[in-house]
């Protein structure tokens, strides 16, 4: 049966490996380099992140090659390792996300008592002024939030940067549309409250 | 109702997941997604769920990773290794097999169909510990359930499971009345052991997947993948009895016949292709499974690849059988429709005797 050729195969892998053999060492990894790497980007939505749990989880193989148990399966091995670190990094970014939404939440409320007799045209002239004044790259991931409707996943891909940092730039830019609009004199935001829909 | 609450919230974590998981998630969903990360409530979930992507591998968009950062990480580690050797003359241990032991899932399905009148229903709920949790699928679909180990049970309608707040230091026991599959995390220090009425199922291999076949009376075990030990139940109250204990392996089943109190191990109806690692490997290598297509092809070579395919074994009565030459294509079919149409061929007959193939002609010179 050729299953146990496939067993004895490993395990002269592994045995190799322990002896320091980079040439068994990039056999291993070239089988499943890919498959981990696809598997990250799929739940952390960044090449970046993808690249770097690739490297964590093949840097810690090569490290422990001399304590790896040659009769266990070296795929179920590797497969844990990627699965704890995709696990702490989303986590990770999960909190991080987290701790951005309470602050716009914190932000929306505070600026939302005062009169609603407002007039949407004037606050659509400052709020305009207020995207305007946001730094370039805020700016263009906010306008691709708002009148674009474009998913974080969406942004992230388009910009090749990851959905947390667009996260962050919505976030700060609601910060400081919020900040422009209070300084000029405006308390009541029915707009930015629309706006905060969206996002929240 | 509390039940139906968190089942809700399950499900939805799921649904969420699954969007976020395609990349068709919407801003306010990812929002929702994540602040339910955060709650730790659904690890379980998404433990599964990317050690399923990892194992199985998934359809969708998927990007490779680039040739030239491919050969920089490589270069990273194999160059990180000799600055840290310098600095860090003794490693650090990681304890790494206690988290492989921990998750490395075994799939495992189990039937057990017996007699369903009283006495033997609480036979089963007495042999779970006093502490049990109780689920009983009353509905029409299959339930999910997560135990603390990270196995996964789709306890089917019309069953019932029993299993420990915690499992002991030794065994993971649990007891089921019907039918279920398990896919069990695979930890050799602690077996699991699925017990019933009459039999007990203990897994024993790496990589299991065992079918549901239907057989009113018996109770009834049939395997995918990887191996299973079946012993008769002693906590019955019956004695217990000589060779009362099986392992059965891919494409195979016992059936525990309750009247004469002994195991028959035989073939299920239709073996499957089983999965090993060679056969995972040509397919991560993009290598196509053999076809069944032959031209002039001795039957000892067909025989071989059918063997290897199904992990069955075929024995020729007569070895001038294997001289036979067979054209033709069999790709498609069950593997006793194969056997089928090679005895038509080749004027022979085959039978199933326990778990293996005997093929009966006069064969060819």
């Amino acid at each position: 049966m050729h299953y146990n050729e496939v067993i004895y195969e490993e395990y002269k892998l592994l045995s190799l490996l322990a002896e320091d053999s980079e040439y068994a060492f990039q056999l291993i990894y070239d089988r499943y380099r890919n498959r981990i790497y696809q598997t990250a980007v799929r739940y952390l939505k960044s090449p970046h992140s993808g690249q770097e749990v690739v490297q964590d989880v093949f840097l810690k193989l090569w490290f422990e090659r001399k304590n790896l148990n040659p009769d266990r399966p070296i795929e179920a091995w590797l497969y844990t390792v990627a699965r704890n670190n995709i696990l702490n990094r989303l986590k990770k970014i999960a909190n991080e996300w987290k701790a951005l939404d309470q602050i716009g939440h914190l932000s929306a409320t505070s600026i939302c008592p005062a009169s609603d007799k407002a007039e949407t045209s004037e606050y659509n002239i400052l709020l305009h002024k207020a995207i305007a004044s946001l730094p370039e790259q805020q700016q263009k991931v906010f306008n691709l939030a708002r009148n674009e409707k474009r998913t974080y996943i969406q942004i992230a891909e388009q910009l090749s940067i990851s959905p947390l940092t667009v996260k962050t730039h919505i976030s700060r830019a609601l910060n400081h549309i919020r900040d422009f609009l209070h300084q000029n004199g405006i308390e009541f935001l029915p707009v930015l409250a629309s706006l905060l829909i969206i996002f929240f | 109702m509390a039940v139906t609450a968190s089942m809700d919230r399950v499900n939805r974590f799921y649904y969420l997941l699954h969007l976020y998981r395609e990349g068709t998630i919407s801003a306010a969903e990812q929002d929702e997604l994540f602040a339910l990360i955060t709650t730790r409530q659904h690890d379980n979930i998404l433990k599964e769920q990317v050690e399923q992507d990892l194992k199985n591998g998934f359809n969708g968009p998927k990007a490779n990773l680039p040739p030239h950062i491919s050969q920089e990480i490589i270069r990273n580690i194999l160059s990180a290794e000799k600055k840290t050797s310098e600095i860090i003359p003794i490693k650090k241990p990681f304890r790494i097999w206690r988290w492989v032991a921990a998750a490395s899932v075994l799939i495992i399905g189990f039937t057990s169909y017996f007699l369903m009148n009283r006495n033997e229903k609480n036979t089963v709920a007495r042999m779970a510990p006093v502490h049990s949790y109780t689920i009983r699928n009353v509905t029409d679909t299959t339930q999910l359930i997560l135990l603390s180990d990270g196995s996964r049970v789709s306890l089917e309608s019309n069953s019932t499971f029993y299993y420990p707040p915690e499992f002991s230091d030794t065994t993971r026991d649990v007891y089921l009345e019907g039918k279920a599959f398990f896919e069990v995390t695979h930890n050799p220090q602690k077996p699991f052991l699925v017990h019933s009425t009459h039999i007990v199922t203990k897994v024993l291999g790496t990589s299991f997947f065992i079918d549901t076949h239907t057989l009113a009376g018996n109770e009834e075990v049939s395997v995918r993948t990887g191996r299973v030990q079946v012993s008769e139940n002693i906590n019955t109250g019956m004695n217990r009895r000589l060779e009362s204990v099986v392992i059965i392996s891919p494409n195979q089943k016992a059936i525990y016949e309750t009247e004469k109190r002994l195991f028959v191990t035989t073939l299920v109806e239709k073996p499957q292709p089983i999965v090993n690692e060679k056969n995972f490997r040509d397919s991560l290598a993009g290598t196509p499974l053999p076809g069944f297509n032959y031209d002039q092809e001795k039957l000892e070579h067909i025989f071989n690849q059918l063997e290897n395919t199904y992990g069955v074994e075929i024995i020729p009565e007569n070895p001038n059988l294997e001289n036979c030459l067979f054209t033709g294509d069999l790709s498609g079919e069950d593997l006793f429709t194969k056997l089928k149409i090679l005895c038509l061929a080749t004027q022979s007959s085959y039978e199933i005797n326990g778990t293996r193939i005997l093929m009966k002609g006069r064969g060819c010179e």
